[in-house]
């Protein structure tokens, strides 16, 4: 047989192989050269909206205590006359823009008092009413990155204070840290209620020696507020802590402490309540020029054993005297901080179980009227915060940051005349840092990285010496998106 | 009884009464040549007792001009006459033919040979022979008388008509008439007319004998009588004198063991019964018969004067119809027909119509029972044959025997009173015999039975082997145990289950305990249905899960809600919590297994070695793609899996040109099954028969059924589908990757599809090698591998397309929002596969294992070692990835009240909101949940159009009312710890009251707000709105179908919580009057007449008759693919 003809029985399969294993490589080969897409759905015609990664917010409610000082039945009502004060943060806090129309309102129970509807950054601003809470109302583009506070300045015979409080939205497990004993000294808690349905709270007031008295429910009507006078109850108690839980909806609450000594009215406050119980608590701007009293309370059922450190912007503030507290469960202990100078700082306040904590100073000398501040510890900065800034004439203002557990670093956004100037600031370990916000109407926060805890709060003060009136409203963090905001089909 | 008039002394037997004996004429029958004759006339002149005449009738058609005949032929004055083919002048050497001088010794002979036969007899063939070469002209007759011939056949004119005859009919008459003493006189008759007119016409113008009974024996061409035959036949005669017609037994004419016909027998009704069937052993069973209803024509033997008697034949019933007829006639006159077994005849196949063979015999049969039966029965008779023939029809349909169907159906056409009534009239006589005196003469109803079941036997169980044989095969029988264990297809099913098992241990036991909800997790997403849930999300017109919309659902689901049902149904076995979920939870889970199983039964057209398909199909059934749709819950693979082997199978039948009707069908069912799931593994399947219904001209026809019933039965869906939901289509029954990086195209060549399940990367390539180099097997160029070549790239270029095809974007709430939605690459992928892995089984088929010596044993065990390897390393590969942890059994996660009340008259429905980074995703779930695999994204849901309304209820604004209302919700569910924020608000809002969590899930109870709804407990899916209240009005079915009573007081309003296109697609009727929706209404609202009556609310089908059809023709193609029967029978040569 010749060569041939041995090999061309295997002629076919060679080929075969050959050519179907070259022609598949070569398939792969263009695959991989020109890859192409073919798109089935514009050829289809019906090529769905365009995704959105992100849901900012389109609804906000939020909710001010309003002139706190009136509204109990029995009490005399005292007049304060205030602001309220609204601002839409800058747009470049937003993830992506908003877009469609918004509106931001200011209401007195249905009165609008103002509105917005410009674009960002924004800011409006109306008088306290008279009587009642003022609402919040956000919506639409406008609802993410807004934030609204109420601040009142009054210096007459029986009241003298600057109270800056922040209005927030509905919480249900409320701690507020502000009060103390004395036949001036009054405590009003006032309950706000955002919702549409009627919401019940449970208040008590833990004391030193634990709760004081039985606790009290109060129902609050949808979109109404009430007043607790807590001196009915808790009016000796010297280191008072008032917790609210809400029942069958979110409440919000706020409590107005009034010091009037004698005839000499030693300052007023309204707080917020503070960040919720954990065991460690920061308490950013406190001013500790004269020294300082700090309060803790103590929510649970163990003892809690409680390290204080001051912080400043050198780090940690080495002090002197005890900075160990020991509180029992369910009461509150009182631990007095020494004398810092050189501006706010922050108090760090670490136990071995959850507690609550704000610090509480004195600005006048203790004879003449003064004011007192409350700083509560203020809630974790995740993205974004903001304060609106009333315009109350002759209040200076201070943004107080400090970052915890590592740095961090903040884009500082400071809006006036409706233009937003941007600061850049890194903080330490264990840091503070103070930004003069100058003539703001609004100060925002945002976190643009590090590992550290940011806290924050807005030191305003009005005058210097014994006659300054201080006030201290947390920085609390504005929603910017909301996990419900924007509902979509899930396939 | 008289049966016959008293016989004549003379013809009495001479040994006992010593009368005359009958004159036998023989009457020879031509064909339309003069083929056969010469030996049909050398048979009867063969005979032991030879006839006393012979007359040949000639219908050859060659009318012999006097001056043209070689020989002097004395014609008639007439024209037509007899001539005498022995005339002493034909006689070239003047020894042959009759003379006067020879006749008187023949007659002696034949005396003395018969001692039977009567002086008389011999006297006569005296006469004849005393007439002398003058009185035996040959008569030639024209019996041509106009009359139309019929349109059956002549069987006995089967003979060769297209070789002329080489002599001329004369001569081949003349040569054998040289050698005999009987007179021969032939007959001409014109070949247009039916044998037996002509031959009755002869008959007619022979004269009778002038004593004596004259007995015609009637021997056509192409049957040849033993010599004994007439003896029998005649001596049967003798011995009844009620006897007026016998017939022989005719045998086959080249296997004389066999029968080839005996008597006609038929019922009273008219049907034909084939006994003996021609071609039976003859071994003695018939040989006891006697009387009969009729014999054939050919061989008979009759009495000349009861056939002129009865006017012959009625030759409009064709030949069998016609004997039958005659038959009948005489029985009813009283004379018997008798069969004389021991008068023997062989006759060629066709020559003796004894059965109704074909369809007009059937018919002349029928016709010849309504001629005879008495005229007041004739209506009952034919209805009676119209009943069964068309039950005849019906179950020989079902018996998948369409053309003896149609021949029953074509006997309808007997009944046709007008030919009845001519047939009648025709041969009137009078009947001396009651009709009840014939009754066992006819097949009873029993014999029509068990001729039908036996046939049914044949066609069904196949010949056993000898018993001898099968033993041999069983020289070591093994218990069924090990012969069921040690079975390839069980092997490999094992394996392959084994390979699955161990891959999903990643999925812990979970899945399997709780298959009876369901699997959840790829693109299963779970599902809480049944079959009616299934079924109507198919015929509803406005369907889907949630709020529904107008989109017409797959026929997936219309497949799904029969396992579903059935699964359901199981006796003894608690329902499973999802009907639904089970089944699709079982195809996903055992698809592997399912697989091997399918493609072992469909590798036997392509390997013959069981061991050999057992290797395909575990290879097939643990590939990489397999193991991936598995993982993923891609059901669409799953079933492909399964299908695609027997389209293949199919395909290849086609190929090779074995493929048969039912073969065709079958794949064409599969085929509509694979595209209900995965319609886009219809294109390669379409592709491949199309250019075989090309290049395959034999079994175009099942190449094109291939081709083209798929589509055309999935049309009523695919088509409104791919006018604007192509990747609809594409998608299939969860073949869509939602997201994700498709795996590089050297993968996808790898026979690897990327995501969870996919075997380790490259285990995959040796399968691949191998299965290419298995294309060098064969050593011809027109070799199947050839064509595998051919279509490798094809399915490849096909494979990496796939991934390309965009489908649409990955919505927000789902991992990967904003990534496009592709073809899963899988999906092209298992086509190619099973190329590969049939070009594997190919080459490993052909593999020589005997007669070789020991190095090329070695070298063939090598190969198979390296076959069996590749395979191995792929399942390897498959076991070692896993098929990862996207599946998980699915629980409902609405608590059992929720779910009671979407079950129940209210039909209400959850909304479930999964809180994220994009918004809040929800789903609505009510009773319609009927989506068991992911499906694409579609802006024509409704659902997305309640997304501002689920915004206003989570935020608690103005509109979430509304939501609740217009969608009957009656629990929000939200997943995981919502934000404190929105907790607190939800708490706050109206008509929400919190319940205890459920697996995972924070509830509230959704009631309606309002003074109007505060008798509800909640939303209702149907609900009266009165002046004063809101009342339930109970939902019974699918998407608010109810039928129900209503009592509507004045100014009453029925709100239908559905979406408003909802009313395009239902028809709200009040005791039959359909209402019209009312305008401006956020829901479907209509007005209530006042008072009681009966609402109904039918979601109507727009489709109702494509789906109807498209059922039927799902039941006929089912019915055509089942094969029925021996292979043997479907097979037709080609």
């Amino acid at each position: 047989m010749s060569r041939w003809g041995r090999v061309r029985p295997f002629v076919p399969g060679t080929a075969r192989v050959v050519l179907a294993g070259g022609a598949a490589a070569g398939l792969v080969w263009l695959g991989m050269t020109y890859p192409v897409s073919v798109d089935l759905v514009a050829v289809a015609g019906n090529e769905p909206a365009p995704v959105s990664g992100t849901s900012l917010a389109t609804h906000i409610d939020a909710m001010c205590p309003g002139p706190e000082l009136t509204g109990i039945d029995g009490v005399p009502d005292v007049e304060t006359r205030g602001t309220v004060a609204a601002a839409t943060g800058p747009a470049a806090l937003l993830p992506e823009p908003a877009t469609g129309a918004g509106t931001v309102r200011l209401l007195a129970g249905t009165k609008e008092l103002d509105s917005l509807d410009s674009d960002r950054p924004g800011d409006l601003s109306a008088k306290l009413p008279r009587q009642g809470p003022v609402t919040l109302r956000a919506t639409g583009a406008l609802a993410p990155a807004v934030a609204t506070t109420q601040e009142w300045l009054t210096s007459d015979e029986q009241t003298r204070g600057l109270a800056t409080t922040p209005c927030l939205p509905a919480g249900s497990d409320l701690w507020l840290v502000a009060g103390g004993d004395g036949p001036g000294r009054l405590e009003r808690l006032v309950l706000l209620n955002p919702g549409g349905n009627p919401v019940t709270a449970d208040v008590s007031v833990l004391g030193a020696a634990g709760e004081v008295g039985e606790s009290r429910t109060e129902t609050v009507a949808a979109g109404g507020r009430a007043t607790l006078l807590l001196d009915a109850w808790a009016g000796d108690e010297k280191q008072p802590v008032v917790h609210v839980v809400a029942d069958g909806g979110g409440l919000q609450a706020a409590l107005s402490d009034t010091w009037l000594v004698g005839s000499t009215p030693r300052g007023t406050e309204t707080v917020v309540p503070t960040d919720h119980a954990a065991t460690v608590q920061v308490v950013p701007g406190a001013v500790l020029d004269g020294g300082g009293t700090l309060r803790v309370a103590v929510p649970g059922d163990e003892q809690a054993v409680i390290k204080v450190s001051v912080l400043g912007k050198d780090g940690l503030v080495p002090t002197s005297g005890t900075s160990v507290l020991s509180v029992a469960a369910g009461a509150t202990g009182e631990l007095e901080l020494p004398a810092v100078s050189d501006g706010p700082h922050a108090v760090v306040v670490t136990g071995d179980v959850p507690v609550v904590a704000s610090v509480v100073t004195d600005a006048g000398n203790g004879t003449d009227p003064g004011d007192i501040a409350w700083s509560s510890s203020a809630p974790l900065v995740r993205d974004v915060a903001g304060a609106a800034l009333p315009a109350t004439k002759g209040v200076e203002r201070t943004l107080q940051l400090v970052s915890t557990e590592g740095s961090g670093a903040v884009t500082v956004y400071t809006v006036a005349d409706g233009r937003a100037g941007t600061r850049k600031v890194r903080l330490s370990d264990d840091h503070t840092a103070s930004v003069d916000v100058g003539d703001a109407t609004a100060v925002w926060v945002q976190r643009t990285g590090g590992p550290g805890e940011l806290r924050g709060a807005v030191v305003s003060t009005k005058g210097s010496g014994d006659d300054a009136l201080v006030s201290v409203m947390p920085l609390e963090p504005s929603a910017v998106t909301s996990p419900v905001s924007r509902a979509f089909p899930l396939p | 009884m008289t049966l016959a008039p008293a016989r004549p002394d003379i013809v009495a037997p001479v040994s006992s009464t010593g009368v005359a004996p009958p004159v036998v004429t023989a009457v020879v029958v031509s064909g339309t040549d003069a083929t056969g004759v010469g030996e049909a006339l050398t048979s009867v002149l063969a005979q032991s007792l030879l006839p006393d005449e012979v007359l040949v009738v000639d219908r050859t058609g060659v009318i012999l001009a006097p001056d043209a005949s070689p020989r002097p032929a004395a014609t008639d004055a007439t024209g037509a006459g007899e001539t005498d083919t022995a005339s002493p002048s034909t006689d070239p050497d003047g020894t042959l033919g009759s003379s006067a001088e020879e006749e008187p010794a023949d007659a002696e002979r034949d005396a003395a040979a018969r001692s039977e036969e009567p002086a008389e007899h011999d006297q006569h063939r005296g006469d004849d022979a005393a007439q002398g070469p003058a009185e035996h002209d040959q008569h030639r007759e024209d019996l041509a008388d106009g009359q139309p011939v019929e349109d059956e056949a002549d069987h006995e004119d089967h003979e060769d008509r297209a070789d002329p005859p080489e002599v001329t009919f004369v001569d081949v008459v003349a040569t054998v008439a040289e050698t005999t003493t009987v007179p021969v006189r032939v007959v001409t008759a014109d070949p247009r007319r039916p044998v037996r007119a002509a031959v009755l016409e002869a008959v007619r113008g022979h004269p009778a004998p002038d004593d004596g009974v004259s007995l015609l024996w009637f021997v056509p061409v192409g049957v040849t009588p033993e010599p004994g035959a007439l003896v029998a036949l005649v001596d049967a005669w003798r011995r009844s004198p009620s006897t007026g017609l016998l017939g022989p037994k005719h045998l086959e004419k080249d296997i004389p063991s066999r029968l080839q016909a005996l008597s006609i027998r038929s019922t009273r009704g008219g049907r034909v019964i084939a006994r003996p069937i021609p071609g039976e052993p003859d071994q003695g069973q018939y040989d006891r018969m006697s009387d009969a209803l009729a014999v054939p024509f050919a061989g008979t033997v009759v009495e000349r004067d009861l056939l002129l008697g009865l006017r012959g034949w009625d030759t409009s019933l064709g030949d069998m119809g016609a004997d039958l007829d005659l038959g009948w006639r005489a029985q009813a006159c009283g004379r018997r027909v008798v069969v004389v077994p021991s008068a023997r005849m062989h006759s060629a196949e066709g020559a003796v119509p004894a059965t109704a063979s074909t369809p007009a015999r059937r018919r002349a049969a029928r016709r010849v029972a309504l001629a005879r039966t008495p005229w007041w029965s004739t209506p009952f008779l034919a209805a009676w044959i119209v009943v069964t023939s068309l039950l005849a029809a019906l179950a020989l349909m079902l018996l998948k025997r369409p053309r003896a169907a149609w021949a029953e159906l074509s006997s309808l056409s007997s009944v046709d009173p007008i030919r009845g009534l001519r047939s009648r009239w025709r041969t009137r006589h009078r009947r001396t015999v009651r009709r009840r005196h014939l009754r066992s003469l006819f097949e009873p109803r029993r014999a029509v039975l068990t001729g039908w079941g036996d046939a049914v036997h044949h066609s069904l169980v196949p010949p056993q082997p000898p018993a001898g044989e099968q033993q041999a095969i069983e020289l070591n029988p093994r218990s069924w145990l090990v012969k069921v264990l040690t079975h390839p297809a069980i092997v490999a099913t094992l394996a392959a289950a084994l390979v699955a098992a161990v891959a999903a241990r990643s999925l812990g036991t979970g899945v399997w305990t709780g298959l009876g909800a369901g699997l959840s997790g790829g693109e299963l997403v779970g599902t809480s249905a049944d079959a009616q849930t299934l079924w109507h999300a198919w015929t509803d017109g406005w369907s889907g899960s949630g709020l529904g919309g107008p989109d017409p659902v797959g026929p997936s689901a219309m497949f799904l809600a029969g396992p579903a049902w059935l699964v359901a149904h199981i006796p003894l076995v608690p329902a499973p919590a999802s009907p639904a979920g089970l089944v699709v939870a079982v195809l996903v889970l055992l698809a592997m297994p399912l697989a091997a199983v399918s493609a072992y039964l469909a590798a036997r057209v392509v390997v013959t070695r069981p061991w050999v398909r057992a290797l395909v199909a575990f290879a097939w059934a643990t590939s990489g793609v397999a193991a991936a749709a598995v993982a993923q819950g891609r059901l669409g693979a799953a079933v492909a899996l399964v299908l695609l082997p027997a389209g293949f199978a199919g395909l290849w039948l086609v190929a090779v040109c074995r493929s048969t009707a039912t073969s065709a069908f079958a794949t064409a069912l599969a085929m509509v099954g694979l595209g209900a799931f995965a319609p886009v593994l219809l294109v390669p399947v379409v592709g491949v028969a199309l250019v075989l219904a090309v290049v395959r001209r034999g079994v175009r026809t099942h190449a094109l059924v291939i081709a083209l019933l798929p589509p055309v039965l999935l049309a009523p869906w695919l088509v409104p589908a791919l006018q604007g939901a192509w990747p609809t289509v594409a998608a299939g029954a969860g073949l869509a990757q939602w997201g994700g990086e498709v795996p590089p195209v050297w993968r996808l060549a790898l026979l690897d599809p990327g995501g969870p399940g996919a075997p380790l990367v490259w285990t995959t390539a040796p399968l691949v090698a191998v299965g290419l180099l298995s294309l060098a097997r064969g050593r011809r160029w027109r070799a199947a591998e050839t064509s595998m070549a051919a279509l490798l790239p094809v399915l490849l270029a096909l494979a990496l397309v796939g991934p390309t095809l965009r489908l649409g974007t990955v919505p927000a709430g789902v991992e990967g929002t904003g990534e496009p939605i592709v073809l899963w690459p899988g999906t092209f992928l298992l086509p190619l596969v099973l190329l590969v892995v049939v070009s594997l089984g190919r080459a490993l088929d052909r593999v020589p294992l005997k007669h070789l010596s020991r190095t090329r044993l070695a070298g063939s065990w090598m190969v198979l070692t390296v076959g069996l390897a590749a395979v191995l390393v792929g399942a390897g590969g498959v076991a070692w990835g896993t098929l990862g942890d996207l599946l998980s059994p699915w629980k409902d996660p609405r608590p059992a009240v929720a779910v009671e009340q979407a079950s129940g008259s209210f039909a209400t429905r959850s909304l479930f909101v999964v809180p994220g980074e994009s918004g809040a995703g929800y789903r609505l779930v009510g009773r319609e949940a009927s989506d068991v695999v992911r499906p694409l994204p579609q802006v024509s849901r409704a659902d997305g159009q309640a997304a501002d309304g689920v915004t206003a209820l989570l935020d608690a604004q103005a509109g979430g009312d509304g939501l609740v209302a217009a969608s009957a919700v009656d629990l929000l569910a939200i997943r995981g710890e919502p934000v404190p924020e929105l907790a607190r608000r939800l708490d706050a809002t109206a008509g929400l009251q919190r319940i205890s969590p459920h697996d995972g899930w924070e509830m509230w109870r959704v009631s309606p707000t309002g003074e109007r709804d505060q008798a509800l407990v909640a939303s209702p899916r149907l609900r009266m709105e009165t002046p004063e209240e809101t009342r339930l009005v109970e939902t019974l079915g699918e998407n608010a179908a109810t039928v129900t009573s209503i009592d509507a007081p004045a100014d009453s309003r029925l709100v239908v919580a559905q979406p408003p296109g909802w009313a395009e697609h239902a028809v709200v009727a009040v005791d039959g009057r359909v209402l019209s929706a009312m305008d401006g209404e956020e829901s479907p609202t209509y007005e209530l007449p006042e008072g009681s009556a009966r609402l109904t609310v039918d979601v109507v089908d727009p489709q109702h008759g494509w789906h109807v059809a498209q059922l039927g023709a799902l039941v006929v193609l089912g019915f055509l693919a089942v094969p029925f029967g021996r292979r043997e029978t479907r097979v037709v040569d080609r």
